[in-house]
């Protein structure tokens, strides 16, 4: 029931535009894997040519072990939620949900039967009589997800299934869908540009950008070791401050200058082999840019600061300040009374910095966490991406291994 | 409400004004003169026994219902009625709309310039004049003609043989295009999204056009029918320019009854009578589709 779906090398062109380029990426079975990046990115395409709804232009994708570039949709078994829903609008909820069984010609009996289960998984037994133009939003979302149910597919494909619902009721099926598929540990490819979503919702995390896989890894990976400057900026709100740096490393010891302060780089942390003394752009996460009187012991740096604006959120506020001739942001407690124009002492622990190559973007410091290895491989993924490096010789590898990244076999 | 008497009257009432009815009134008499006018006297006209020339040209009466006594015992009218409906049943609704989709489902699927080509080629026998397409088929079915040479009988006349068919094939032929341009409109505007869920969810073609494509077209169908019934009903020039009505009165379909009773043998109360009858039959049809576009949506 259970099956990995992987992408090989997988370009797609429509016309002169590059719309996938080169996606080398593995799903591992019974995973849930989310595909975000901004509008364009690919990330409809990528999923779109999963469902068999577009050919590849380049490339393999592998459904369990079984090649379906030339496969039509109907034979893939896989199920899609559309972002529109595409319920079928002169059909009632019992047969929008019944019709891939019926299409699939499974008797009458079993179809009611399912229908009558998928309906009570969520929630819909009142509602089966009605027509979609009869339903509210949620409960046409309701039933286009019980329509990729109902058929107990391989693998599930959702196209920004939430994006058209309300703010309430977006965190109420976010949760809904975390806990189907606990409950069907179903493959999940999941498509949406709301980095929230990806972020609770993903076993894993796939960033595109501009048609190219940037990073894949584990929503928590993606956010402590970004692999480039692009994750660093996508994921996480407000996003990452950046500002031009220099590194220095003088028998062993490196240490960066920014914002007028110089600090040496926190034990742990180590340079990648590519990193070299020279520009760097550092980058700053909001929450690691802290209020003087509300940081802790491990801030050992102090920055002087011109507030310009105040944001505040209820629970917390964002502060756009002056640093040194550049603009940070900063999360301060709620109430903290700081005001425009006022200078501030911002805190700042040199362990959470992020370093950046300051031509190519791409990470250039590793910072010690759990899941390091999976994120080295995952830096490296990003890096055969870029043009720089041959990529014109596709390897064709038969027993790919689970893990997310297979950039040891391209370069 | 209690809110209502403490707010004064209500903002967003239907408003009508008197001097409304003076700006309506030239367009009113219009209205009158030229269309409800003419469509009463025809009615008045049709129970009369008004004739085109002669005394009774001018000394014309109301007979009651004479005219459809005659109608009933008028072997031309009755088969000219069969002839009519079996003309629009026949290359209308079935013909021209079974045609039209079909060519609007195979250019739907078909590469570009396929499309391009047989799109225009089904297009130009619609905008040629209907006298040029009556030439064509009145040469291409004579004896001699290309279908008698394609049939190997070389002899035959097939206007003569079966004219009915060959008129009605005619007809298909020109305004074929006409349902092929409504149904690839219909087509096009279908939810992509729709077509390609219940295609991943893994129905056949076949499946698709019968539970998903043809009742999500079903307004653009009866839309269709409903254009198609009215223009075809009241088919003349193409008729009359390749048969006259003939042989016999194998092809006198109402219209061209209607116009050899009024303009041919002067009898114009009984041909109006006539026509009132062909309006009946249009209507008809119409209430049928319009019910059939009701009971589903």
């Amino acid at each position: 029931m259970l099956s990995e779906v992987r992408f090989e090398g997988v370009h797609k062109i429509f016309g002169t535009e590059t719309a996938v380029e080169d996606l080398n990426l593995t799903v591992n079975a019974g995973e849930f894997l989310v595909l975000v990046g901004p509008s364009g990115c690919g990330k409809t395409t990528t999923l779109r040519m999963l469902a068999g709804l577009e050919r590849p232009s380049y490339g393999r994708i592998l459904i369990g072990d079984k090649l379906v570039n030339n496969v039509s949709p109907r034979f893939r078994d896989v199920a899609m939620v559309f972002q529109s829903y595409a319920l079928y609008p002169h059909m009632n909820v019992y047969d929008n949900l019944a019709f891939g069984m019926r299409a699939r010609g499974a008797s009458n009996d079993l179809v009611a039967q399912r229908v009558r289960e998928t309906a009570e998984v969520l929630g819909l037994g009142h509602l089966l009589q009605r027509r979609p133009s009869q339903l509210s939003g949620g409960q046409r979302q309701r039933v286009a997800l019980g329509r990729a149910l109902i058929r107990q597919p391989q693998v599930f494909l959702m196209d920004e299934p939430l994006s058209n619902l309300d703010a309430g009721l977006r965190v109420q099926m976010r949760a809904e869908l975390s806990r189907l598929h606990q409950r069907f540990r179903v493959t999940t490819v999941y498509v949406t540009h709301d980095q929230v979503e990806a972020m609770t919702m993903g076993d894993r995390i796939a960033v595109l950008n501009a048609g190219r896989l940037q990073q894949v890894d584990a929503p928590e990976t993606l956010y402590d070791n970004p692999a480039n400057m692009f994750v660093a900026g996508f994921i996480g709100s407000p996003r990452m401050n950046f500002v031009p740096g220099r590194l220095a490393s003088s028998e062993g010891k490196a240490s960066v200058s920014f914002l007028g302060i110089t600090t040496p780089l926190g034990t742990g942390a180590r340079l990648t082999a590519g990193a070299a003394s020279g520009d760097v752009t550092v980058g700053i996460r909001p929450e690691d840019l802290m209020w003087r009187p509300a940081a802790g012991p491990d801030c050992t740096l102090t920055l002087h600061a011109e507030v310009d604006v105040v944001e505040p959120m209820g629970h917390e506020a964002y502060v756009t300040a002056l640093c040194a001739g550049e603009t940070v942001t900063s999360r301060f407690p709620p109430r903290s009374g700081v005001r425009t124009q006022e200078s501030v002492e911002l805190a700042l622990n040199p362990a959470r910095l992020h370093l950046f190559d300051a031509q190519s973007g791409i990470t250039i410091l590793q910072r010690p966490v759990a899941a390091a290895a999976e994120t080295l491989r995952s830096v490296g993924e990003a890096r055969t991406n870029e043009p720089a490096e041959g990529r014109s010789e596709r390897h064709r590898q038969p027993e790919a291994p689970l893990a997310p990244s297979r950039s040891e076999e391209i370069s | 409400m209690a809110v209502a008497g403490t707010l004064g009257p209500r903002l967003d009432r239907e408003r009508f004004q008197w001097s409304s009815l003076l700006m309506l009134a030239p367009g009113s008499v219009l209205l009158l003169v030229l269309f409800l006018g003419p469509v009463l006297y025809a009615l008045y006209i049709g129970f009369t026994n008004l004739a085109l020339v002669g005394s009774r040209s001018r000394d014309y009466s109301f007979t009651g219902l004479e005219n459809v006594t005659r109608m009933l015992g008028d072997y031309v009218f009755i088969k000219s009625s069969w002839l009519t409906i079996l003309f629009v049943v026949g290359s209308a609704i079935v013909g021209q709309s079974v045609l039209g989709m079909l060519l609007a489902i195979l250019l739907r699927n078909a590469v570009v310039p396929i499309r391009a080509v047989v799109g225009s080629v089904v297009i130009v026998a619609w905008v040629l004049p209907e006298i040029t397409v009556a030439l064509i088929w009145y040469a291409f079915s004579q004896a001699g003609g290309t279908l008698s040479i394609l049939l190997g009988h070389t002899s035959s006349n097939y206007l003569v043989l079966v004219p009915m068919l060959i008129v009605s094939l005619a007809n298909l032929w020109r305004n074929v295009a006409f349902s092929m341009l409504v149904f690839s409109a219909g087509l096009r505007n279908l939810p992509s999204e729709v077509l390609e869920a219940a295609e991943v969810e893994g129905a056949s073609v076949f499946r698709r056009y019968r539970l998903v494509i043809l009742p999500l077209l079903r307004p653009t169908i009866v839309t269709n029918l409903l254009l198609v019934t009215i223009l075809n009903l009241s088919e003349f020039t193409l008729i009359y320019a390749m048969t006259q009505g003939g042989p016999g009165i194998e092809t006198t379909t109402l219209p061209i009854y209607v116009y050899q009773e009024a303009f041919v043998f002067h009898q114009l109360g009984y041909g109006t009578a006539i026509s009132l009858v062909l309006v009946l039959i249009g209507a008809f049809f119409s209430l049928l589709f319009v019910r059939a576009s009701r009971s589903q949506v």
